[in-house]
């Protein structure tokens, strides 16, 4: 174990390992609940439904998936303890370098889909 | 730069509450002079103990670290002031002495000063009132009964089903072990308490 594991061998810090925000993969994402219910600080959350798979064989039996239609996360509340990234089963939440950027309005620090899936290191 | 320091793992030593103060000093004699943390664990549901967790670190040179980690378990008792004491270890490392501070606030447990004539151990870091002792897991948080939990849902639906088993957070138990009782009703045993607390479905009702 070392305890500046996100060092690489120049002593610069890794984009990839950089905790400074977390972005959502939302096409690996399959709506499973586990990060909105591990998160302690109950700052995730997400909507999502049910739809039918069309391009099934003939006679296969009915099956459906979970559609993601809304994910949030709470920048005012999570305190990057980093739980919802070990839990995903589906790696569909990885760290981010960028820092989530100062508002003038608290509710401005809820992020969507869109910002949370376009944050690259 | 050098790619950082390599921390070895912990050598663990268990030990008496009796043995606490002198075991920590050995190991600072032996150079273990860093005083990484010292924390605690409230063991209920597995044993009815507070496990008191003390790290310490010796440095060989700037890339390599040797960790110590001394254990000992105090008897936690149905209620804080219960809660077992401990020897302070904060004449051999005053910093231990904020640390004690936070475990006597969150779990109860008490310090006893090693000098008598200066017993700073067992003040308080914050003033809590003594029931409440947020780190032991029988504790109820009582804002989140009324908060909306975002997990209630089940994937795929846009609404929490009542009709289901419900899922309950951490930090919740169920409303059959914390809510109204009638008044002849005996408490819920404190490890009913600690294992709804760990959240998940909910028991079904008895
Ligand atoms: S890092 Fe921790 S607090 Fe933040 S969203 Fe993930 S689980 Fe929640
Ligand atoms: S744990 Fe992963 S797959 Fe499941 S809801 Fe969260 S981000 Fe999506």
């Amino acid at each position: 174990m070392s305890i500046h594991a996100d060092l690489d061998s120049t002593g610069t810090r890794d984009a990839a390992t950089l905790h400074g925000s977390i972005r959502l993969i939302a096409e690996r994402c399959t709506s499973c609940m586990i990060c909105v219910r591990e998160c302690p600080t109950w700052c995730i959350s997400l909507d999502s439904h049910t739809e039918a798979l069309s391009d099934l064989p003939p006679g296969a039996r009915e099956r459906s998936r979970n559609v993601l239609d809304r994910f949030e996360i709470d920048w005012a509340l999570c305190m990057y303890c980093g739980i919802c990234v070990e839990q995903c089963p589906f790696d569909a939440l990885e760290w981010a370098g960028s820092h989530v950027p100062a508002v003038g309005r608290l509710g401005d620090l809820v992020h969507g889909v869109d910002e949370l899936d376009g944050r690259r290191g | 730069m050098s790619g950082g320091a390599v921390v070895l793992a912990d050598t663990v030593h268990r030990v008496a509450t009796t043995e606490w103060h002198e075991r920590v000093a050995d190991l600072l004699a032996e150079g273990y002079n860093f005083l990484h943390s010292l924390g605690a664990v409230d063991e209920l549901g597995r044993q009815p103990v507070i496990r008191i967790i003390c790290r310490l670190w010796r440095f060989g040179g700037v890339t390599r670290v040797e960790s110590v980690r001394v254990e000992t378990l105090v008897a936690r008792g149905d209620t804080p002031e219960l809660a077992g004491r401990l020897p302070s270890v904060s004449d051999l490392l005053p910093g231990a002495g904020w640390y004690e501070r936070e475990i006597h606030d969150f779990f109860g447990v008490g310090f006893d000063a090693p000098d008598t004539a200066a017993p700073q151990a067992d003040l308080p870091l914050l003033n809590l009132n003594d029931a409440i002792r947020p780190l032991r897991k029988d504790f109820v948080l009582a804002a989140r009964v009324a908060a909306p939990w975002p997990g209630a849902k089940e994937p795929g639906e846009d609404a929490a089903a009542p009709s289901r088993r419900r899922m309950s957070p951490a930090g919740v138990p169920d409303h059959d072990l914390w809510g109204h009782r009638a008044a002849d009703e005996p408490p819920p045993p404190p490890d009913d308490i600690a294992a709804a607390l760990a959240g998940g479905r909910m028991r079904r009702r008895r």
